[in-house]
């Protein structure tokens, strides 16, 4: 996995060097865990900006580059070794925000960018899988999250009750989290 | 009652030891390198990958 995670930012370095891809950051589990104590996963999620043409967003030469590169799409993902690449597109202001303030790191010698981890929370908050929420108490308990950083993305993107809420269930329910 | 009432004071006690001692090493956990956390995550899913596969060999 240690391999196959190198070589897919690598890949994404490339791409990104090239122009078929805009700025691109780690979320989702491995994201987090860049944050928290490990877990289990096989997934890596790539978020991006695709480059914008005249026609729309440019799909095309990004498709072409991983077909090229021998790695066909499997339903969403790409298969590098045991590990799942997803590419997952910014989709709204918060994913977008999240990619503008992403930390710059250096994962195994390669230079690359992961979401910080309120905004990790923030998108897994509003995500609201069950598994999403096991990644919001990580990174709460486990990372050293800036609660009042958390709180202002909260407040501007609209997650207010779901935070309450959240917080009522998992978080006040058990005062030693 | 009261001798009952002991032995649940004394689990609890003992679960709030072992959570604090839980919290504190999964902090430590969290700040290991990246690269190491990743290995930790390959031999989890090792695990649970053999344990998926035992399971279904039992099944008749």
């Amino acid at each position: 996995m240690n391999e196959d995670i190198k070589k897919a930012l690598r890949l994404a370095n490339d791409m990104e060097k090239k122009g078929i891809i805009g700025k691109y950051a780690i979320g989702g589990a491995i994201g987090t865990i860049y944050w928290t104590e490990a877990y289990s996963t096989k997934g890596l999620d790539l978020f991006l900006r695709l480059p914008v043409s005249s026609g729309g967003l440019s799909l095309m030469p990004f498709m072409s580059y991983l077909a090229e590169k021998g790695y066909p799409f499997s339903a969403q993902y790409i298969k590098i070794g045991t590990l799942m690449l997803d590419f997952v597109g910014v989709y709204n202001p918060l994913t977008e925000e999240a990619l503008d303030n992403a930390v710059e790191v250096t994962v195994y010698n390669v230079p690359t960018r992961v979401f910080r981890p309120e905004y990790l929370a923030a998108i897994a908050l509003q995500t609201g899988r069950i598994q999403d929420f096991e990644k919001v108490i990580r990174l709460y308990r486990e990372s050293n999250l800036d609660a009042r950083y958390l709180e202002k993305i909260i407040k501007e993107h609209n997650l207010s009750r779901r935070w309450n809420e959240f917080k009522k269930k998992y978080i006040s329910a058990d005062k030693r989290i | 009652m009261s001798s009952r009432k002991n032995t649940y004071q004394q689990i609890k006690e003992f679960n709030e030891k072992t959570f604090h001692e839980k919290a504190k090493r999964r902090r430590l956990n969290a700040n290991l390198p990246f690269e190491e956390k990743i290995k930790i995550v390959e031999e989890l899913n090792g695990l649970i990958r053999d344990f998926a596969r035992n399971r279904a060999k039992k099944k008749p």
